[in-house]
C-alpha cells in the first residue's frame, strides 16, 4: 500500500468538509429563500424547481433550512470540541505528567462521569439547564472532555519515558518547561486525529439531541430538530423529502469528518499503515 | 473467578456513590428553582412548597444529598423514601412511581437493545475476520467503507429511512406502532421479550407479529455498532494471523474454518468483548431516539415522553438507571471477558 491513497482520503474528506463550511458561511448566496419565512400557502409541497428540497410545515423551504443549519451544526460542534480540548488537553499533561494521588484521583472522576452513556448525560444536565446554543455548546463540550483527559493522559505517560526527555531533565529544565516544550508537542497529533473525530461525534450528539427537541430552540433550523418535523409527515402522509436531506447533510458531514479523521492518525503514526 | 468478581463488585462501590452524587449535583445545584422543575409547570404555588418540604430544599447540600440517598430518617424523621430504597421520585406525567414506570418499560428496551447487539455482532464479527483473512481484497475494502459509513449515519434517521422504505413504499413491515398490532395482546410469558415469551408459550401468530415489529427497531440501533466491532475485529485477526502460533497451526495442518473459528475468533474476540460493553451505552441513549421513531414503548420512549412534557422527576430517574444498568453491563463484560482471556484477572 502506498501513501498516495491516503493522501487521496485525506484530500477528499477536507474537501466534503470544506464544502460543508463553504455553504455555511456563503449561505445567504446559496439559499435563495428564507429560511425562517412562514407561507400557509406553500405547506407540504414536494421538492421542485423552486424549492429542491420541498417545503415542511408552515411552508418552510428546507433547501433554505438545510443551508442555513450547517452555521448552526457546525459551530456547535467545533466550538464544543474546541472547549473539551481546553478544558481536557491541559488537564491530560498534567496528570500524565504528575502522577500520583492527583492522578488516581482526576481518573476516578472520569470513571464517574463516564458510568454515565454520553448521550443520556447530556439530555440530565440539558434539561436542567434549558435550552439555547450555548447551553447545547457547554453540554455537548464537557461530555467531551474525559475522551481527551485520557488520551493525553496516556500519551504523555509513554513520552515522558523517553530518553530525550530524560536528557532534557538531566541538562537542569525546570518541571514545567519539559512538560510544555518537550512533551506537550508530542501530543498534538493525537489531539488533532481526535479533534476530527470528536467534530463528527459532536454534530451527531447535537443532532441526536435536536431530535428530542433539546437542542437549537425553533423555529432556528438544526439538522437533527428538523428531522424531528418530519417523522409524523413521512409515515402517514409519505412525505419523505423533510426528514430525508437535513439527515443526509449530517451523513455527508460526519462522513468527511471520519475521512479526515482517519487519514490524519495515519500520518501521524505511520506504523497503523501496515496493519491496513 | 469468583475472587476476581468480588473484586469487580467492591471497586464498583465508590463509583456508584460519586454517580449518585453527580446525578444530586446536576439535580439540585443548577440554575432555577429544583422545587419547580420537580413539581412541574402547571402545580401551584402550595404544591411548589410541598415538594421543597420533602426533597429538603431549605437544608444545606450535604443534609440534602443524605435525604435523597437514604431518605428522610436522615433528618431525625420518621418515614421511607431514598434511593437506596429504589425511591426514585413520582413522575408528573403518570403519577406513579419512576421505579416501577421504568421497571413496566425496561423488557421492551431489553428485547430492542439486546437483539440490536446480536445483529450487530453476527454481522461484524463474521465480517471482520473475512476481510482480515482477505486484506486488501475486495471485500476488505467494502468493510471499510462500511465502517466509515456507518459512524456518520444517525441511528434515528436510519429508523426514519427503513420505514420509508419497508413500510411507506414496499409495505412489507408495520409501521411504527410499537411492539405488536395495537389491539393485539401480550404473549403470557415469564421474561416480557415478546419474541422469547411467545416461543415459549408456542404462540406462533403472536411471534411472527413480534418478530415483524422487531426487525426495524434492531438494525436501526444495530446498525451504528457494526462499524467499530468490524473494525475492531479486523484488526485483531490481523494480529492474530500474524503470529507465531497460527502460523505453527498452519504448519501443523490446520486450515479453514477450524483454524479461523476455533484459533483466530477467540484471539480477536476480548477486544470485541469490550466494545460490546461500550457499544451498550451508546445503545442506552439510541434507545431514546429509535424508541420515539418506532413508538416502541420502552424506556426511551418514556425518557423521550418525559421530555416533552419537563416530567423532571422521570427524566432524572431515567439518567441515573442508565448510568447503573450500563455500569451492570461492564461489569458482566468485564466477567465474561475473564472467562474468555484468564490472564485478565491477574492484571
Amino acid at each position: 500500500m502506498n501513501a498516495r491513497k491516503y493522501d487521496a482520503r485525506l484530500v477528499t474528506g477536507l474537501a466534503m468538509f470544506g464544502f460543508m463550511v463553504a455553504v455555511a458561511v456563503f449561505a445567504p448566496l446559496i439559499a435563495r429563500n428564507d429560511p425562517l419565512a412562514i407561507d400557509f400557502g406553500r405547506q407540504f409541497l414536494a421538492p421542485s424547481a423552486e424549492h429542491w428540497f420541498g417545503t415542511a410545515k408552515l411552508g418552510f423551504d428546507i433547501f433554505a433550512r438545510v443551508v442555513y443549519a450547517a452555521r448552526y451544526d457546525l459551530v456547535i460542534a467545533v466550538s464544543a470540541v474546541a472547549l473539551s480540548i481546553v478544558i481536557g488537553h491541559p488537564i491530560g499533561l498534567v496528570v500524565g505528567y504528575i502522577g500520583g494521588w492527583i492522578d488516581s484521583l482526576t481518573m476516578r472522576g472520569l470513571d464517574i462521569i463516564q458510568a454515565f452513556p454520553a448521550f443520556v448525560l447530556a439530555i440530565g444536565v440539558l434539561s436542567a439547564l434549558g435550552e439555547g446554543v450555548l447551553n447545547v455548546i457547554l453540554v455537548v463540550g464537557i461530555v467531551g472532555v474525559p475522551t481527551f483527559v485520557r488520551l493525553v493522559r496516556s500519551e504523555v505517560r509513554s513520552l515522558r519515558e523517553h530518553a530525550y526527555v530524560e536528557a532534557g531533565r538531566a541538562v537542569g529544565n525546570s518541571r514545567v518547561k519539559i512538560l510544555v516544550r518537550y512533551i506537550a508537542p508530542g501530543t498534538i497529533g493525537t489531539v488533532a486525529t481526535q479533534a476530527a473525530i470528536s467534530c463528527g461525534w459532536a454534530i451527531m450528539l447535537t443532532a441526536a439531541l435536536g431530535f428530542i427537541g433539546l437542542g437549537v430552540p425553533l423555529p432556528e433550523p438544526e439538522w437533527g430538530a428538523m428531522i424531528a418535523e418530519g417523522v409524523s409527515e413521512m409515515v402517514v402522509g409519505g412525505r419523505w423529502w423533510i426528514s430525508v436531506f437535513p439527515g443526509m447533510a449530517i451523513a455527508v458531514t460526519v462522513f468527511s469528518l471520519s475521512l479526515i479523521g482517519e487519514s490524519i492518525a495515519d500520518l501521524v503514526e505511520p506504523t497503523r499503515r501496515k496493519s491496513r | 473467578m469468583l475472587a476476581y468478581a468480588t473484586r469487580r463488585l467492591v471497586a464498583l462501590i465508590p463509583i456508584l456513590i460519586g454517580v449518585t452524587l453527580l446525578a444530586f449535583l446536576v439535580s439540585r445545584a443548577l440554575p432555577g428553582d429544583p422545587a419547580r422543575l420537580y413539581a412541574g409547570i402547571q402545580a401551584s404555588e402550595a404544591q411548589v412548597e410541598a415538594i421543597r418540604e420533602r426533597l429538603g430544599l431549605n437544608l444545606p447540600l450535604y443534609q440534602q444529598y443524605c435525604v435523597y440517598m437514604i431518605g428522610e430518617t436522615c433528618i431525625g424523621e420518621s418515614g421511607g423514601g431514598g434511593l437506596i430504597r429504589g425511591e426514585l421520585g413520582e413522575s408528573i406525567r403518570t403519577g406513579f412511581p419512576v421505579a416501577e414506570d421504568i421497571g413496566a418499560r425496561l423488557p421492551a428496551t431489553i428485547e430492542m437493545v439486546g437483539s440490536g447487539m446480536l445483529f450487530a455482532l453476527l454481522v461484524a464479527l463474521p465480517l471482520g475476520v473475512w476481510a482480515a483473512v482477505r486484506r486488501g481484497k475486495l471485500i476488505d475494502k467494502f468493510c471499510r467503507f462500511i465502517s466509515t459509513m456507518g459512524v456518520a449515519i444517525p441511528d434515528f434517521w436510519l429508523g426514519l429511512i427503513l420505514l420509508l422504505v419497508f413500510f411507506v413504499f414496499l409495505g412489507w413491515l408495520p409501521g411504527p406502532v410499537g411492539r405488536l398490532e395495537i389491539a393485539a395482546t401480550s404473549p403470557d410469558g415469564p421474561t416480557g421479550l415478546f419474541v422469547i415469551d411467545s416461543l415459549v408459550t408456542g404462540d406462533w401468530a403472536t411471534l411472527r407479529m413480534a418478530v415483524k415489529h422487531l426487525l426495524m427497531p434492531m438494525v436501526a440501533i444495530g446498525f451504528p455498532a457494526i462499524a467499530p466491532i468490524l473494525r475492531l475485529t479486523r484488526n485483531a485477526t490481523l494480529s492474530v494471523l500474524n503470529s507465531d502460533y497460527i502460523a505453527f497451526g498452519r504448519a501443523s495442518g490446520l486450515q479453514g474454518a477450524p483454524l479461523y473459528l476455533k484459533y483466530v475468533l477467540r484471539n480477536a474476540l476480548p477486544g470485541a468483548v469490550t466494545m460490546t460493553g461500550l457499544i451498550a451505552g451508546y445503545m442506552i441513549g439510541g434507545a431514546v431516539l429509535v424508541e420515539r421513531v418506532f413508538s416502541w414503548p420502552g424506556i426511551g420512549l418514556y425518557a423521550y415522553n418525559s421530555l416533552t412534557n419537563t416530567d423532571y422527576p422521570a427524566i432524572q430517574g431515567f439518567v441515573l438507571l442508565s448510568a447503573v444498568t450500563y455500569m451492570v453491563v461492564f461489569l458482566v463484560v468485564d466477567l465474561v471477558q475473564s472467562t474468555i482471556d484468564p490472564r485478565v484477572r491477574l492484571k
